[in-house]
């Protein structure tokens, strides 16, 4: 077996150079102390308070599941549905798994007067259903991982083509092609329905862009809505029971 | 032609009138009201005057056109159904509508309501009605049965009855559908609709129970030529020729008096539940033997009036021989022979503690009997059980036992309110998420393919050294046609002509090895064909055909040359030149 030594060689290459470049990441300890900082404000009623330093951290950029949901609990407390169920919603993009997150949005869309839950998901992420249940960063890793694992039995294969390694990376090129498509279903579900809530106590929704077209129905703070179209400051709503129209941006927390 | 219609109707003059089919009528009887509005067609329904002492029905809208003589008159006639509630002469006042600010009325009607003679009520009308009661004096609590009645002779469609009752005098329980009989009263034979439920009085006192009401159509039929049609019930339909037609009619009953009696403090059980009427009690238990820890069902029966539905029982004290787990209670309520009567079940596990003769005691349940007027009890005989010490299975059936009550417990958990859940605090889990380095994904995408093509390529390069001679000695022969030269040089030969010999035997080992061939076997004509065949620029084919035969007349020429370096030089050059070339 004299190129067992290459093979091992190459595929301990291809770890040192790709084990790296996945995703991880630390959080200074600036921003950890602030969020211990928050989480005490809470546990202590100060809802203001500790609202005001869980905004600054998404105000500056930091993205976090347990964030988002920590400062929609805040919110709920100061009885703002809408950058409440705004939030839940984002964390959920995160942490679509969380039994504790859903249980609040739930409860968050009940104190709503509308109590328009998300739209349930249609099509093709109907048919992947499992996209659901990860997030786009889960997604990729898994992609990046079967992606490393199919590449490594393709060596492998080039020096020992046995039936095992035949079936190994004909098994895990399946697998792939499942990631590359549920990777795409996912990212296109991320950016073209996207699921947005009614940030003002109440909006009217018109037939067109322009104030002084038709109004449709109205809506109240907290309804869960999906953007379908945008144009300039005006975008253009779905509810869950198929009903569209048109409102003003800056009415709309997405 | 519709614009000339529109400028005909515009020149009409318009009105509005109103008309009623009758202006003398019974309480029994309906009004028909028939406001039209005249010359204009898509006008606004009039307004009608307040009438307290009617109730109004729409009775729909109606329209028509008439053209005579070219002249066209367009008429919109409003119906309503004026059904009185009081006797007397009342005015109906002006029906008005508004018509680009001018209001048009109609003419005040004056219609007398008067009683039905009530004497001869029964035997000359198709129709009547009448309530009755099953006790007029009844107690608080007391069950009591509320009939009403529809006598007709005539065939009547569109009921709609009201049999109005006092909530804060009554509750009341329906007693299921109508039932109709056959029933001959002075000779003449009525079809009866009887409908009933029970009342429960709230509260002594007397009490009065409105009349009930009944609106109805009733279908009046006249045949023609009836005398002679020998098939009358079959020939009976409009389709051949009977006629028919409908009255409107509301009939009332009598309103009743309850004198409601209190029940008698006296002797009134501390326990009493309020139950008034014939109680019965009876218990039956699952098996009278079993072990300590076995479970057995102890079911209780109550049968009475309607309201046992909403009775509670407790067993009598029996906690140091038994644990009791009471079940979900059933009840249920069965209209038999005009009456109510009503069901309730009760079941317990019972779990006995110890083993030996154990008696239950009477289960009792005191209620009140409206025909003794008195206080009783319903009770239940004493049961004796017989406890064995407990087997193999007492823990098992005790744990099941337990088991069952937590769940049940868990089902009657009352929900006292709701909240959120509490925020995450585990610090570790506040990683950012590096959604945005696109750069490091992509290079986790194309890494990896372009490690295994730079692998395939050493593997396939390792296997060409191994099995390929000629790639093998391509690859070699710049290197040893170098390394000979070097020596060459380093060690120069004293003798010319070996020198020269040497020298065409590196190049032309050189020349073999790049192409494949015994290069020491083949002519400088051989080498320059060779070289052109695998596209060596023709100069350089030319140049090493000519420093082969250099190399050949110097090993032949008669005298000795002194320029040996500048035949390296000159031998390295064109190798190199030939090496770029490959």
């Amino acid at each position: 077996m004299k190129f067992c030594k290459p093979v091992f060689s190459c595929l301990l290459l291809v770890f040192i150079v790709l084990i790296p470049a996945l995703p991880c990441s630390a959080t200074d300890d600036a921003t950890l102390a602030q969020i211990a900082q928050a989480n005490d404000h809470y546990t202590k009623s100060q809802y203001n308070e500790a609202a005001g330093l869980y905004q600054d951290l998404v105000d500056r950029g930091f993205k976090n599941g347990y964030l988002y949901y920590n400062l929609a609990n805040a919110y709920l407390r100061l009885g703002k549905t809408g950058p409440s169920i705004l939030n839940y919603i984002r964390a959920q993009r995160l942490l679509p798994r969380d039994e504790s997150l859903t249980a609040n949005l739930k409860y968050a869309i009940q104190k709503t007067q509308d109590q328009l839950e998300p739209q349930a998901t249609a099509g093709l992420s109907s048919l992947f259903f499992w996209t659901r249940n990860f997030n786009q960063n889960e997604h990729l890793k898994f992609l990046l991982t079967v992606n490393l694992l199919f590449w490594s039995a393709m060596g492998v294969w080039t020096v020992r083509r046995t039936e095992f390694w035949s079936l190994t990376r004909k098994t895990l090129l399946a697998i792939l092609m499942v990631a590359v498509l549920s990777f795409g279903v996912k990212m296109v579900a991320e950016t073209e329905s996207l699921p947005a809530v009614v940030m003002a106590q109440q909006i009217e929704i018109k037939s067109a862009k322009g104030e002084d077209n038709v109004t449709l129905f109205q809506l109240h703070e907290g309804a869960v809505v999906t953007i379908i179209d945008r144009k300039n400051d005006w975008v253009q709503i779905e509810l869950s029971d198929g009903k569209k129209g048109w409102t003003q941006k800056k009415f709309i927390g997405i | 032609m519709l614009v000339g219609i529109a400028s005909w109707a515009h020149a009409e003059e318009i009105s509005i009138s109103a008309r009623v089919d009758k202006n003398q009528l019974s309480l029994e009887d309906s009004v028909q009201l028939s406001v039209t509005v005249h010359g204009v067609q898509n006008a606004p329904e009039p307004y009608l005057p307040e009438l307290p002492d009617f109730k109004i029905r729409s009775g729909g809208t109606s329209s028509s056109t008439q053209i005579i003589n070219g002249q066209m008159s367009v008429a919109v006639t409003h119906n309503y159904l004026l059904v009185p509630q009081n006797t007397g002469t009342f005015t109906i006042g002006p029906a008005t509508l508004e018509l680009a600010g001018v209001t048009y009325g109609t003419e005040p009607i004056t219609l007398t309501v008067s009683l039905l003679d009530q004497t001869s009520r029964k035997e000359s009308s198709p129709a009547f009605v009448e309530t009755s009661i099953s006790n007029e004096n009844p107690f608080v609590n007391e069950q009591v049965i509320y009939t009403f009645k529809l006598y007709r002779r005539v065939e009547a469609r569109n009921f709609n009855l009201s049999m109005a009752y006092e909530e804060k005098d009554f509750r009341k329980e329906d007693l299921g559908d109508a039932k109709i009989v056959a029933r001959v009263i002075n000779g003449i034979q009525y079809q009866v609709h009887e409908l009933s439920s029970a009342l429960i009085p709230i509260h002594s006192g007397q009490v009065e129970i409105p009349p009930a009401t009944l609106e109805l159509d009733l279908i009046n039929r006249s045949r023609n030529s009836q005398r002679r049609n020998p098939f009358p019930g079959f020939f009976d339909d409009s389709f051949f020729g009977s006629r028919s037609s409908s009255v409107h009619k509301i009939l009332r009953s009598d309103p009743l008096r309850v004198n409601v009696r209190p029940l008698p403090e006296n002797g009134k059980p501390k326990n009493f539940s309020n139950l008034v009427g014939k109680v019965n009690l009876s218990a039956t238990l699952g098996k009278n033997k079993l072990e300590v820890g076995d479970t057995t069902t102890l079911t209780v029966t109550v049968t009475g009036p309607g309201l046992v539905k909403g009775l509670s029982l407790d067993l009598p004290e029996m906690e140091d021989a038994f644990k009791i787990y009471p079940d979900q209670p059933e009840s249920r309520t069965i209209s038999k022979e005009n009456d109510l009567i009503g069901e309730k079940i009760f079941k317990f596990a019972l779990v006995p503690l110890k083993s030996g003769q154990v008696t239950l005691p009477s289960i009792t349940l005191p209620y009140f009997d409206p025909v003794k007027e008195a206080y009783q009890k319903a009770m239940t005989p004493p049961t004796t059980l017989t406890i064995l010490p407990a087997g193999d299975k007492e823990k098992l059936n005790t744990t099941e036992s337990t088991r069952s009550n937590e769940n049940e417990a868990g089902n009657n958990i009352k929900i006292l309110g709701e909240d959120i859940l509490p925020i995450h605090t585990r610090l570790d889990d506040f990683e950012e998420e590096p959604l945005s380095d696109i750069s490091l994904y992509t290079a986790g995408l194309v890494i990896p393919p372009v490690l295994f093509l730079l692998f395939t390529g050493y593997v396939r390069y390792n296997l060409r050294l191994k099995y390929d001679t000629a790639f093998v000695r391509n690859r070699k022969a710049y290197k040893v046609a170098n390394q000979k030269l070097k020596h060459l040089s380093s060690s120069p030969e004293n003798n010319s002509r070996e020198f020269a010999k040497i020298l065409s035997e590196i190049f032309r080992e050189y020349i073999g090895n790049k192409l494949n061939l015994q290069g020491k076997a083949i002519t400088s004509m051989e080498v320059e064909r060779k070289l052109m065949e695998r596209h060596f620029p023709k100069e350089q084919a030319i140049s090493t055909r000519k420093l082969l035969e250099k190399y050949e007349s110097l090993q032949y020429a008669p005298n000795n040359f002194t320029t040996s370096d500048d035949l390296i030089d000159e031998s390295r050059d064109l190798l190199n030149q030939l090496e770029k070339q490959v």
